[in-house]
Order: structure tokens, then C-alpha cells, then sequence
């Protein structure tokens, strides 16, 4: 059985390709324990204030409002319909912002459980992964009715933006573990990700259109660099392509998704094979 | 064939100290490609070094060993929190460690909310919590507290969730790490208790403590480490006894126990105490050195010898003695009350003598120290010289006279229309939790002669019973064992103090006809696991040599005596199942019969022995050859060995 930690049946941690099966069994295994993490999640961040899960759609109301003042009064922009732009790359890259930093504590944080009791490690950044994630969806469900009174356009294309999620939520997991697991061993990396996410939040076009980037400068390409190294750039903005602009995104989307694959595949990898050695770390 | 329900196979565990953690994000990535791997100078610490053992299922095994024996590291791998460095750890069932209760917990969540996330940590779905959630609330009696967010809980209610939680899991394995060290008394005998149903229900419970105490109340095999290596490994009493002798040896590679840093273990002038010994009655200075572990039984007086060694004339002396119980509680402190001496250069000793000390059985230390110039213990002066656990005395009777601390002898004066009523005496529930299950599950024929089975001592002045280190009665000539169903001659059932005063389990003899005596050499190694043939009689083995039990009874044989006579049966007879048991009597040693019990009904048999001209006491043993199992099939491996009713000399 997985849940069988000492019988030598248990995932190994040489992160080899035969382990995957029994890598999901194991997390199949404990599903519930993932529930319940992230109804803890959940239920804790909310409990204590006024207006509970609305923040997580005030907060970036709130941001756009700020953008907007900023960029419509002090730097008039050309985008149509601007608080809605920002709105729509607002909320994706909370849900990234928040999971990653979230997950990167996550392991560090409960090291009284690691040290105490056994179940998959990978189960605490996972979970914060899936509570930003339900949190993201919901605010979704409110700002797509929102979007769509405010005169954005559908097509057919609104069903790909399952596929959008599912791409971020792949970057997101590899990057989060990866970040989790190096925390263990170095408690820097909490420090320097503050940093590396204030750096990635402007290198992704949050508050401004990917084209307003220069193609020349100091002789660097930074559209093209952007465009291709930061899978960000591209997701935020597919996510309004689809949620605001009919606009196919066949064309943008399948470096993404490979780095999203790649990133998922070498985070859960060095995450597995660094686990067995976090009770002793932690 | 019974199952082994932990095994581990020279399992190993590495700690790498590393030395300045100077290092940079480059070689941090390359460390996390490379396994965790640190560059640079380190230091490295063998926890665990070549462990070995296997517990089988059903049976509580005792972790003892001093602080940082490697206790807590070997059941951080038990849990599989850590993964060994090499060796193999095998657990044949759901492991669940109770290294931190409520450790789960999450602060701000209810009770009640805690439970299904502790439930879920431990591998429990939702579905199966809600269905034990009226049963955790009802053991934990939180009724009214349950809603509320677990940060208002104080310590002892969180505990009690907590534990509640661990046991409604029912892991096939338990993991119990000095978790009954905290709570209130109340709580802790419910925990107890509990424990005690998990372990009548079948679970296999690895319980480390401190608590030597705890250890001979609960366990069934013990095992001592020490720095890593397992020091001894066998039935928890002789384990306990190896470990416990050597806490007073200061010798090379044992740490001694006490206060780690204890101010006073360094004389501060030219007088030293140089060691402690438990004298015989009327013992003097002169006896040579003796082992430093005594036996006494409750009541006896103790005379301690103090000795000290002075390198140049001191003056205004005194000493104190103080007497510490499993280890913790202070129990004795006294000191020479206001005499104070001048003593001359050389080697000398004090003697202090008690009055019999009605103290319940368990285990004690001696701790001494001196004064000097006129200061003095009951003064409150701190010592000049200390010796703390010096000796160690080990308190022992055939019999649980008394709960508590004290054993004195107690008279009962009833009412004049009481009636007496005799019958099998009640059981005690933890110390024997299945006699119970096994009188209901397999009754042997009760004896119809009741009328045979009363006692009669007939010796008519008082004498010792040799070999008895509780010796409160003559030898009788006739000896009958219980009025249940449930006196069995083995280990497991009965504590030995559970026996009545004149018959006695001493332990278990070699197969191979070793001598009799149930001490564990302290050097033993552990049962070796690669023993591919694991015997079902291999209950009993200790260091791979299998030992089986033995009884051993005093009687008083008068002159018109002429045979010896036993009652007794196979226990645990089934229809299918013509197993029989073997046993051999003896006399004095020299063997007077051998039988072959079938049935499971009490038979008597009598044996010629040789006449005396005046009465004296003779020694009975009673050797199991060939034992049964009490479940050969499933997971009780515990060995049943004889249902001895009544040893008589006619």
C-alpha cells in the first residue's frame, strides 16, 4: 500500500520515470489530506475579516483602480477599456504571485509535521498551489459577468481559456516546488523572491500591452526576449485575448506550454529527490 | 505462522554536521542536482549504527536507552519521516507514530475541524473521521470545547484531542514516544488503559521512554541502545536489568546517568566519596567489593555503605544518602544528622542502616554526598562532594502487595458479620489485559475438586524460601496456584510479581540445556534477524538461541514424605490440535519425571523422591521442553507453557 512509508514500497526518491504511477497513487492515496489542506487554507485566510473571500476580488478592483488613476491621468494609454485590461492580467498573476510565494514557505513552515508524521511531501506546496488556484477560479467567476457588461467580446475561443489555466497552473506547480524544496536548504530564497517576483511582475504585461515593449533596445530585442523567455508575458496575454477580445491564440501558446511541461517535470523531479531529506533539514 | 510486524535489518543513519554555511546560490543548485550533497568540510555522526531487530505482531517493545542513544532517530525512520542511510526497515501494517501529538493541529481551526485535518494527516479520509468523530469527542470529553478554535484549548486539552485522534486511527503499529510523560494522572491511567485495549486488540505498540517504570509495567520486549548499537534486545524485565546495572558503572563507554552537569561531582576539597554499595544484614567494612545493583524486597532495612578516600586530614565531616525511585521521585534524603567528624588520612567507609523500608517495587538509586567544615545537608549546605545514583537497588516481591509508592504490610480488620468469600482473585487490567479474552475464548475444565485445592502450610517454624527475593513465607508442603483458570506457567501473562509467593516463573532456560537464570548479558547481541528459520517457538530468543520457561517452586518435604505430586494440564487445548506439551520435573535438579500433556484438563500425577530424616526444603522446577502457541495461526506469537494447579509432597 502507499501508505506503507518504511516497507520499501514507498516512491523512491530517485525521481526516475517508473516512480510516476506510484507518485500519484501515494497523492491519490492521501487526496483527502489535500482537501483538507486546502479548505485550511482557505477557511484561515478568510476567517477573521469582514468581507472574507471578496477581498480576493477587491484586492485586484482595488489595484486596477490604482493602475487606472496612474496610467490614465498621469500617462494616457491607448488600450480600450483599460480597467478591464488590467483587471484581466491582474488576476492571473495573483493567483501566480501568491501561490509561488505561498508554496515557497510552505514546506519550511509546517517543519513540526515533517518532522513528526509521514504523508507526501509534495502535499504542501500543492496545496497552496490548488488554494490560490480556487481562489483565482472564483474570482474568475465574477469578473468574466463583469467583463462581459462591460462590453468585452466572446467567441468560441472563450473555451480555450481552460487550457490557458491549466498552462499556468503547470508553470506555477514546477516552479512552486522547486522553490520549496530549495528553501529547505536555503532560507534565502524567501529573500530573493520577493525581489524575483517584483522584477517579473514588470517584465509581464500587467499594467501595459506586451507591443509597448521597444524591439531595439541598447540593441536588444526586448519584445522578442520577453515574448519568448517570459511564459507570463504570453499567458497574460492569451488570458485576454480570450476573456476580452476573440482573438485565437493557437499561434502564441505552445511555448508556454512546453516551458509550463518542462518546469513542472524538473520541479516535481528535484523536489522528489530531495524530500527524504527535508525531516533532517527543516 | 505469525507475522514479524517490524523488522529492521542493520539499519544505519548518517548525520552530516556541516561546518559554515558559507555557501553560494551556484553551488546551492548544484547541491539540489546532486542529492542534497554539501561541499566543503563536514562532519559526520552515526546516529544509528548497524541496528537490528524484529518485533512480531501483538507484542509492545520497549525502547530504552539514555538521551541521544539514537531513540528519537530510530523512530523518526519507524515513521518514515526520515529514510535510513543504509539497512532495511520493514513494517507489515499501517505505521502511526505518536512522536507529537497534535501535531497537526492547526491553531486557528476548531476542534472539531482539527480532528478531520489530524485524521487526514495520518491517512485518514473524511468519510472514516466523521464516522469516529462521536468516539474521539466522548475519549478526549471535549463536549462543550469542540467548536471552539484550538488556540483557546489549554495544553492538557489539546492533548487529550490529540491522543483521542492517534488511537480512534487504529494503526497496526503504534508509535508511542514519551507521550504519557505529560497530562494529568487522570488522564494519563486513561491513556494507559487505552493503550492496554490496543494492545489486547492484537496492535503492535513501540513505546520508547525513559521511564524504566513504564517499561517493566507495559512492554514485553525491550530493547536498549546505546550510542547507536544496540546494547541488549529480549524479554523487557532482563533488558531492564542489563540497562539499569550499568547506570551505576562509570565505566568506559557508559555515560553515566543523572543531572548531565551536576555542580557538586567534583570534590572541592581533600576528601572524595568513591563509591556506594548495598550491604547484607550485618555486612561490614571489610566485605569486598560487591555488585553495585541489590535486590531487596519490601520491608527489608537497607545498609549502604558510603565510601570515601581522603588525601589529607579533614575536619567537621558529615554525609547524606538520598534515594530516587525509577529514576525521578525523590523518596529518601537524609544526612548524619548534626555529627560531624574529623577523619585522618587513607581509604574508610560509613554504614548507614534503615529500618525496614516499606517501599513498593520498582527500581531505586543511592546518591551520596559529604560536607565538610561543619556545613551540613540539613542545613540546606550544598554538598562538597556528591555521587548522584551511585547504586542502584532494585525492589522486587512475587506479589503486587500494594499500588503507590509504599508496600507495607497491611491488616484488614473486617466486621464480625463478614463473610469470607473465596474464588479466583480479580485481575488486574493492565498488567495482564488478556487474561480475560483467553478464559472466554478457550475454557479449560475447571477441577472439580475444589475441596483438594485449599492451601496448607505445614512447615512449623518460619524459613526462608531460598532463591525468593520477596521472602515472606515458610515453604509449604503443598502449593496450590490460583483458583482460576489463567495460572499459566510462561511469560506474557503474568507479571512474575503476579505469581503467587511460593511458585515462581525464574525465566527461561537454554534450549541446549544452558544454565537456568533470566539476567541478559549486557554484551548479548540481538536476535539475529537474517535467521531465515524463525521458529514459532522462537518467542523467547534472545542473542538467536531459543529459551523456554520455567517454574520454580519450594516446598517443605517432611520425613514421612516419600512422592511428589503436581496438577496439571496443557493450557489452551483445542479438538483439532493434539500438540502436546512436555515438561520435565525435577527435585533438587536430578530429574524425577517427564510428561507429555494432551489434554487440557488438570491431572495429577505423582513422582517417587527420595526420603529425609528431617524435614527440608526442597526445590521444584518445572521445565517447559516443548511449549505451545497461543495462536499458531495468527498473530498472538506469545508461548503458553503449563497450567500448574497444585505441586505437593506427599
Amino acid at each position: 500500500m502507499p501508505s506503507d512509508p518504511i516497507s520499501g514500497e514507498a516512491p523512491s526518491n530517485k525521481g526516475r520515470l517508473g516512480d510516476v504511477v506510484s507518485v500519484f497513487r501515494e497523492l491519490w492515496h492521501y487526496r483527502d489530506l489535500l482537501r483538507s489542506l486546502v479548505s485550511r487554507d482557505l477557511a484561515v485566510r478568510y476567517r477573521r475579516s469582514a468581507l472574507g473571500f471578496v477581498w480576493s476580488l477587491l484586492n485586484p478592483l482595488l489595484m486596477m483602480l490604482v493602475f487606472t488613476i496612474v496610467f490614465q491621468v498621469v500617462k494616457p494609454q491607448s488600450v480600450r477599456n483599460y480597467p478591464l485590461f488590467v483587471l484581466a492580467g491582474m488576476l492571473p498573476w495573483n493567483f501566480l504571485a501568491g501561490a509561488i510565494s505561498g508554496a515557497t514557505r510552505s514546506v519550511t513552515g509546517n517543519a513540526h509535521l515533517i518532522d513528526k508524521v509521514y504523508f507526501p511531501r509534495e502535499i504542501l506546496p500543492l496545496s497552496v498551489v490548488i488554494a490560490n488556484l480556487v481562489n483565482f477560479l472564483l474570482s474568475l467567476a465574477v469578473f468574466l459577468p463583469l467583463a462581459l457588461l462591460l462590453g468585452a467580446r466572446w467567441n468560441g475561443w472563450i473555451f480555450a481559456l481552460p487550457l490557458v489555466i491549466l498552462i499556468e497552473v503547470m508553470i506555477v506547480t514546477g516552479i512552486s516546488m522547486m522553490l520549496a524544496a530549495l528553501n529547505v536548504f536555503y532560507r534565502d530564497t524567501e529573500q530573493v523572491l520577493e525581489v524575483a517576483l517584483t522584477a517579473w511582475f514588470f517584465l509581464t504585461p500587467v499594467f501595459y500591452e506586451l507591443e509597448l515593449l521597444p524591439n531595439q533596445f541598447l540593441g536588444i530585442d526586448v519584445w522578442r526576449l520577453v515574448y519568448t523567455l517570459n511564459p507570463m508575458a504570453t499567458l497574460v496575454t492569451d488570458y485576454r485575448y480570450v476573456m476580452l477580445y476573440e482573438t485565437p491564440i493557437i499561434r502564441h501558446t505552445l511555448i508556454p506550454f512546453l516551458i509550463g511541461i518542462a518546469l513542472l517535470g524538473a520541479g516535481w523531479w528535484a523536489f522528489r529527490r530531495v524530500a527524504p531529506a527535508f525531516a533532517e533539514e527543516v | 505462522m505469525a507475522r514479524v510486524a517490524v523488522r529492521c535489518e542493520d539499519v544505519r543513519k548518517r548525520f552530516v554536521i556541516r561546518r559554515g554555511r558559507a555557501r553560494t546560490f551556484q553551488e546551492a543548485a548544484l547541491a539540489l542536482f546532486q542529492g542534497g550533497q554539501a561541499f566543503g568540510q563536514r562532519d559526520e555522526f552515526w546516529a544509528l549504527d548497524g541496528v537490528s531487530f524484529s518485533v512480531e505482531a501483538g507484542r509492545t517493545l520497549g525502547i530504552i536507552g539514555r538521551n541521544g542513544a539514537g531513540k528519537s532517530t530510530l523512530l523518526k525512520l519507524l515513521a518514515g519521516t526520515m529514510q535510513p542511510t543504509s539497512g532495511r526497515m520493514i513494517a507489515n501494517g499501517k505505521v502511526f507514530g505518536l512522536l507529537e501529538l497534535a501535531a497537526g493541529f492547526h491553531p486557528d481551526l476548531s476542534g472539531r475541524e482539527n480532528v478531520f485535518l489530524n485524521g487526514a494527516f495520518l491517512g485518514r479520509s473524511h468519510a472514516d473521521m466523521a464516522k469516529r468523530l462521536d468516539e474521539i469527542i466522548a475519549f478526549s470529553e471535549l463536549e462543550q470545547f469542540i467548536d471552539q478554535p484550538v488556540k483557546h484549548y489549554s495544553s492538557g486539552m489539546y492533548m487529550r484531542l490529540g491522543f483521542a485522534v492517534a488511537l480512534s486511527v487504529e494503526p497496526d503499529i503504534l508509535i508511542v514516544d514519551e507521550v504519557l510523560a505529560v497530562g494529568d494522572a487522570a488522564f494519563r491511567q486513561k491513556c494507559l488503559a487505552a493503550l492496554a485495549t490496543a494492545k489486547a486488540q492484537g496492535r503492535t505498540i513501540l513505546f520508547v521512554t525513559h521511564d524504566p517504570g513504564a517499561v517493566r509495567r507495559f512492554c514485553d520486549d525491550a530493547v536498549w541502545l546505546e550510542r547507536g548499537k544496540v546494547q541488549a534486545a529480549g524479554p523487557a524485565l532482563d533488558v531492564l536489568r542489563a540497562y539499569l546495572a550499568t547506570t551505576t558503572t562509570h565505566g568506559a563507554g557508559v555515560v553515566p546517568e543523572g543531572p548531565p552537569t551536576d555542580p557538586y561531582a567534583t570534590p572541592r576539597g581533600p576528601i572524595a566519596l568513591t563509591g556506594v554499595d548495598l550491604l547484607e544484614k550485618g555486612e561490614g567494612t571489610q566485605t569486598p567489593f560487591r555488585e553495585a545493583r541489590t535486590v531487596r524486597a519490601p520491608g527489608d532495612a537497607w545498609r549502604m555503605r558510603l565510601r570515601y578516600s581522603v588525601s589529607e586530614p579533614v575536619s567537621g565531616v558529615s554525609f547524606g544518602v538520598a534515594v530516587h525511585r525509577d529514576g525521578g521521585t525523590y523518596v529518601l534524603g537524609a544526612g548524619t544528622s548534626g555529627a560531624r567528624y574529623d577523619l585522618p588520612v587513607g581509604d574508610g567507609a560509613v554504614i548507614v542502616t534503615t529500618e525496614g523500608l516499606p517501599l513498593a517495587p520498582g527500581l531505586y538509586s543511592v546518591s551520596a554526598g559529604l560536607w565538610l567544615d561543619g556545613a551540613s545537608p540539613d542545613d540546606g549546605d550544598p554538598p562538597d562532594h556528591r555521587l548522584t545514583r551511585a547504586a542502584s537497588v532494585a525492589v522486587e516481591t512475587p506479589r503486587i502487595l500494594t499500588a503507590g509508592l509504599l508496600a507495607p504490610r497491611l491488616a484488614w480488620e473486617w466486621p464480625e458479620d463478614a463473610r469470607i468469600r473465596t474464588g479466583p482473585p480479580k485481575s488486574h487490567p493492565i498488567a495482564q489485559p488478556d487474561a480475560t479474552t483467553l478464559r472466554l475464548a478457550h475454557p479449560i475444565a475447571p477441577h472439580e475438586n475444589t475441596l483438594r485445592l485449599a492451601p496448607s502450610v505445614t512447615t512449623p517454624e518460619p524459613r526462608m524460601g531460598r532463591g525468593f527475593h520477596g521472602r515472606f513465607l515458610p515453604a509449604p508442603s503443598r502449593l496450590t496456584v490460583g483458583g482460576g483458570e489463567d495460572e499459566f506457567l510462561g511469560p506474557g501473562w503474568h507479571a512474575p510479581e503476579d505469581w503467587p509467593p511460593a511458585i515462581r516463573w525464574t525465566g527461561w532456560i537454554d534450549e541446549d540445556g544452558g544454565s537456568l537464570g533470566s539476567s541478559v548479558d549486557a554484551g548479548a547481541s540481538p536476535a539475529d534477524p537474517a535467521d531465515a528459520t524463525y521458529s514459532p517457538l522462537d518467542a523467547g530468543s534472545v542473542d538467536g538461541r531459543r529459551r523456554l520457561p520455567v517454574g520454580t517452586v519450594f516446598l517443605t518435604q517432611d520425613e514421612w514424605a516419600t512422592a511428589l505430586g503436581v496438577t496439571l494440564c496443557r493450557p489452551h487445548a483445542r479438538a483439532d490440535d493434539a500438540d502436546p506439551v512436555i515438561v520435565t520435573i525435577r527435585v533438587d535438579g536430578g530429574p524425577v519425571g517427564r510428561l507429555t500433556l494432551g489434554a487440557a484438563l488438570l491431572e495429577p500425577y505423582t513422582f517417587p523422591i527420595e526420603p529425609v530424616d528431617t524435614p527440608r526444603e526442597i526445590t521444584v522446577t518445572i521445565e517447559v521442553e516443548r511449549p505451545v502457541l497461543l495462536d499458531p495461526a495468527g498473530t498472538d506469537r506469545r508461548i503458553l507453557g503449563v497450567a500448574v494447579r497444585e505441586v505437593w509432597v506427599e
